[in-house]
């Protein structure tokens, strides 16, 4: 499902400046981008708005513009929480848990039973979405006894389960360990061409790592949207707002190299 | 002026130690950072250093006070410990008497005049008078460590201060940290970002299996990838394709 | 043998009812077998040590009530017959009848309740609600408050620690501890505003409006014995109506 903005706007109060102001974006059917920026550039607000979460507290503000979810088009955003057409995951994967299910399996089950899916006909579902994030083992398990990735891996779950066209992820790349990085690039991967997703960040390294397109904001304000290559070639006009100047060092000693490490490198991470 | 750590052994449960005959010495003027894998007994070893916690076997001594025999209250004059979840500790109308309650729990004397400056420090003055909860969650976590380092404490310690700061939080608190250890202040910091603090400490502990697994200095830790890799601390991608360049 | 919350909750109940109307022998040993199935039951095996540890506290507790109950009404209460002089205090016989009648009961009245909480996650209970027709919305508000209570030690003892470390005379004296009282009550209520803002949130993203078809009951077996056991309890209270 496509995602496009235009000329959207936001504002909480209307006494305080607009914390998202004239986005226009499109991201393709099963395209991946991410929204890099500093804290208060209004990367949140974005996602909230596009999940319908945002238009759903009724006395939150005003908006303008529109804001289409596929064929369905919203002025200015959705009403409502367009769940389980659009996932979205908060920033702090354990507030995702409900708190009403005792093991990680009942939580993902959870989310077919408020679709009024009936869930005893899809443990197939269950099974194989517990396994394609790699936490079967984890079936019986409190969810909250569980460590932050596999918690993330865990909502991730609660929301792949109803197999949503569009995904929303807010700063899903933090505080996660290595291992568990990499296999939240993995999963990212995986869903490239079936689901659309947008994700947040501040920093740039998941961007680089599972992205196509890379829209940059600061201030509410687009400051940059364009494919991964266009982002890679400018890294120094973002140093402002994003850590990028060790990236910059990487760029730079790949372009003069071309050892077969180097292209491995580039290869493998998308940096030729 | 020092803390230190005498065989210092803790266990939640008899027979379960997290942390066995720790030995470590903090000067003035120091940044120590503790690295190492969740559950390791880093943020263990932040409790014990202000009396939260009480080792099961040796001793810890914060300015020649032991913790086991004096009160958290009373160390706070000498050790202000921060940790991870805001929420945990904000409950005043402003961001400024927020960070006046330390100082005047510990009756300093310019109470007023520290406030201040720790608002200036961390660029929070012109947010003096907004409520906590009107900021954002960085920024939240930016009022803690002020509120710590308002205390006057000579020791600060924090627990992984950095987590969820965008590049310009991370800004201030470099300028911030500067600041502060020219003037003398001794930091202790529990983190996952070496990348982050690598610049500003002067020494590195790496807790792994309740034990030191390495302590050196801040400016060799970074050649030691393998060491690094095996007790589980994350270099960021970026550094580490360098590394693999070079 | 392990019974069904659903007959643990029928049997519990019919102790508790028979409290209103056994003599006080009955009651007395009827209060025994409550702790007994308490401490060697596997069906009424309580869900935590700390629960195991509560019960025994709340029954030392009813028991010196029951003996303060037989001592006052003993002492208080004449009746026909003469008293008795026991270590220079004179009982009256009507009025330790009377006090051991009311203690027994409510020692058995009590326990008998306790017994099936102590035992029973709150979670199956809600299960059972639900399974008699309670609304899922009352449903979700039950399981919500208890997964707060759960966290909620967690969270004081967290909340103690960081103001404690920023010189808040916490262990002090009286005064002092009711100057730092609002320092550890606001930010308890404050995040948990937050956090039920963020929660409400969360569980609407994921679908949920409060109206999810019950799941099936996690162990709710054994009805006939439910049944058996509550039409017994019902033709008992028939008789003594009766009577």
């Amino acid at each position: 499902m496509e995602i496009r903005l235009d000329g959207f706007s936001f504002q909480y109060v209307s006494s305080q400046p607009t914390v998202v102001s004239e986005v226009s974006v499109a991201v393709a059917s099963g395209a991946c981008c991410a929204i890099l920026g500093p804290t208060g550039a209004g990367k949140t607000t974005l996602l909230l708005a596009i999940s319908g979460a945002l238009g759903a507290q009724h006395s939150s503000g005003t908006g303008r513009g529109e804001i289409s979810v596929g064929p369905h088009v919203f002025r200015p955003m959705p009403d409502k929480v367009l769940f389980p057409q659009v996932g979205l995951c908060l920033q702090e994967p354990q507030i995702m848990i409900s708190g009403l299910r005792d093991t990680v399996y009942d939580e993902i089950k959870f989310s077919l039973e408020n679709i009024s899916v009936d869930p005893e006909l899809h443990e197939e579902q269950i099974v194989s979405v517990m396994e394609r994030l790699g936490i079967q083992h984890l079936r019986d398990r409190k969810p909250f006894t569980l460590s932050g990735g596999e918690l993330q891996r865990l909502t991730l779950a609660t929301l792949l389960v109803v197999q949503p066209p569009v995904l929303l992820l807010d700063e899903p790349g933090n505080s996660l360990d290595d291992d568990a990085l990499s296999r939240l690039v993995r999963i990212l991967r995986q869903l490239r061409g079936r689901t659309t997703v947008l994700f947040s960040d501040n920093q740039p390294d998941l961007a680089i790592l599972a992205a196509d397109s890379i829209l940059i904001m600061e201030d509410g304000e687009v400051i940059s949207f364009g494919d991964k290559k266009s982002f890679l070639k400018n890294l120094g006009e973002f140093k402002s707002s994003l850590p990028v100047r060790k990236w910059q060092d990487v760029i730079r000693v790949l372009s003069r190299s071309s050892s077969l490490r180097a292209k491995r490198v580039k290869k493998r991470f998308g940096l030729a | 002026m020092s803390i230190s750590l005498k065989g210092v052994s803790f266990s939640y449960q008899p027979g379960n130690p997290i942390l066995r005959d720790i030995n470590v010495d903090i000067q003035r003027g120091e940044c120590v950072l503790i690295l190492g894998r969740n559950g390791a007994g880093k943020s263990t070893l932040l409790k014990l250093l202000n009396g939260i916690l009480k080792p099961t076997a040796g001793e810890v001594l914060v300015n020649g006070r032991n913790t086991a025999s004096t009160p958290t209250s009373d160390l706070a004059a000498h050790i202000a410990v921060t940790f991870q979840n805001p929420g945990d500790q904000i409950f005043a109308s402003s961001v400024r008497k927020e960070i006046l309650f330390g100082p005047t729990n510990l009756k300093r004397q310019n109470a007023e005049l520290l406030t201040d400056k720790a608002l200036t420090t961390f660029g929070l003055g012109s947010k003096a008078s907004r409520h906590p909860y009107d900021l954002l969650p960085a920024e939240r976590k930016l009022l803690t460590i002020a509120s710590a380092v308002a205390t006057d404490a000579p020791f600060l310690a924090f627990d992984e201060p950095s987590a969820g700061l965008s590049h310009y939080e991370r800004e201030s608190f470099t300028n911030a940290f500067e600041e502060l250890k020219t003037a003398g202040r001794t930091f202790i910091v529990v983190t996952h970002d070496l990348d982050f603090f690598i610049t500003l400490a002067t020494r590195v502990y790496i807790i792994s299996s309740g034990g030191i697994g390495y302590a050196g200095s801040a400016d060799d830790v970074l050649s030691q990838r393998e060491t690094l890799r095996k007790l589980g601390v994350r270099i960021p991608l970026s550094e580490r394709l360098l590394g693999m360049l070079e | 043998m392990r019974f069904g919350t659903a007959s643990k909750f029928a049997l519990s109940a019919t102790l508790a009812l028979l409290a209103f109307f056994l003599p006080w022998q009955a009651s007395l040993v009827l209060f025994l077998c409550v702790v007994i199935l308490e401490i060697f039951s596997d069906t009424y095996k309580p869900i935590s040590a700390p629960a195991h540890k509560a019960f025994l506290r709340f029954l030392a507790y009813l028991v010196s009530l029951g003996l303060f109950m037989v001592f006052i009404n003993g002492l208080l209460i004449e009746g026909d017959d003469d008293a008795c002089i026991i270590l220079g205090l004179s009982f009256y016989p009507d009025g330790l009848a009377f006090g051991l009648n009311v203690a027994c009961r409510l020692m058995l009245l009590s326990s008998a309740i306790l017994l099936f909480f102590v035992s029973t996650p709150i979670k199956i209970f809600a299960d059972l609600l639900g399974y008699f027709g309670l609304p899922q919305k009352i449903i979700s508000i039950i399981l919500l408050t208890t997964f707060y209570l759960e966290q909620l030690p967690a969270r004081i003892r967290q909340i103690f620690w960081s103001q404690e470390a920023r010189g808040a005379p916490i262990k002090g004296n009286f005064i002092l501890r009711i100057r730092s009282f609002f320092s550890i009550l606001s930010p308890l209520v404050l995040s948990s505003l937050v956090e039920s803002v963020n929660r409400g949130m969360a569980l609407e993203l994921r679908g949920f409006r409060g109206q999810v078809p019950p799941s099936r009951p996690r162990d709710v077996r054994d009805f006939r014995l439910a049944y058996l056991i509550l039409s017994t309890s019902f033709v008992l209270l028939l008789w003594q109506v009766w009577k």
